[in-house]
């Protein structure tokens, strides 16, 4: 196994297990530390869910590659989708401090992936979404 | 997803196995439905055997939480991981839910 990891996937929640399997394999290789594993699975669960629950017209088929490239101190993810526009920066931050009751649900994934990864970068190029996740590994 | 169920007197003790995501979820917000449907007000759920959680996750804890307070009940979670505390401290959660280290701090707390 290389120090990339590349997967095409459909826009399906099998796809998306299936990549999770292959990330788990991956890291299992690498010797990661489980910190990084966990913070990347969890990344990887949010922001494919989000585009394949959201980014698409009802029905419609789109794909998203994933590529996980693994260097000396980092880890990157890059995620390409043909889905609709959607740069995850833009999204506000769900107010945290609030009460149970009022407690909110929405855009929590995100801000979840915002807080985990060491950066965040977002362009739309060539009418797809282009999303590149970085984590410091530090064993 | 296995999840591991004991009852200690009218505590129930729930024990999720693996990761608590967009998967498997579902599975546990049934589990939990169920649980609730049953009578119970008082439970302990043991995440000792969880290896991460995502929104989807949080989101049916809070669901949980919600719910047990209206049937006047307790919820306590216990035996979380390093990472899931982080991810509840991110997420704000940790000041909405009662947190034991062990199980067995969880089932003397409710006696």
């Amino acid at each position: 196994m290389t120090n990339n990891l590349f997967l095409r996937l459909k826009n399906t929640k099998s796809d998306i297990r299936n990549l999770s399997e292959e990330f788990d394999k991956f890291s299992v290789y690498h010797n990661l530390p489980q910190k990084v594993t966990v913070d990347i699975q969890l990344a990887l669960d949010e922001i494919l869910t989000n585009i394949v629950s959201y980014g698409y017209e009802a029905g419609a088929e789109g794909f998203i590659e994933v590529e996980i490239r693994l260097h000396e101190n980092t880890l990157e993810v890059e995620v390409v989708d043909d889905a609709l526009p959607f740069n995850i920066l833009l999204v506000d931050d769900p107010d945290i401090q609030k009460p149970l009751q009022e407690k909110a649900i929405g855009g929590l994934g995100i801000y979840l992936v915002k807080n985990l990864m060491d950066q965040v970068e977002y362009r739309r190029l060539d009418a797809k979404n282009h999303l590149l996740l970085k984590k410091v590994i530090t064993t | 997803m296995e999840i591991q169920e004991k009852i200690d007197g009218a505590t129930v003790i729930l024990e999720p196995l693996g990761r608590l995501d967009t998967n498997t979820s579902n599975e546990f917000e049934e589990k939990l439905a169920e649980t609730f449907a049953a009578g119970t007000t008082q439970l302990i759920i043991d995440l000792i055997q969880v290896d991460y959680i995502s929104s989807a996750g949080l989101r049916v804890l809070l669901m949980a939480t919600k719910k047990i307070k209206t049937l006047k009940g307790s919820l306590i979670l216990c035996s979380m991981s390093d990472h899931i505390k982080e991810v509840f401290d991110i997420a704000g959660f940790t000041p909405i839910f009662t947190i034991h280290q062990t199980q067995a701090d969880a089932i003397k707390s409710l006696q």
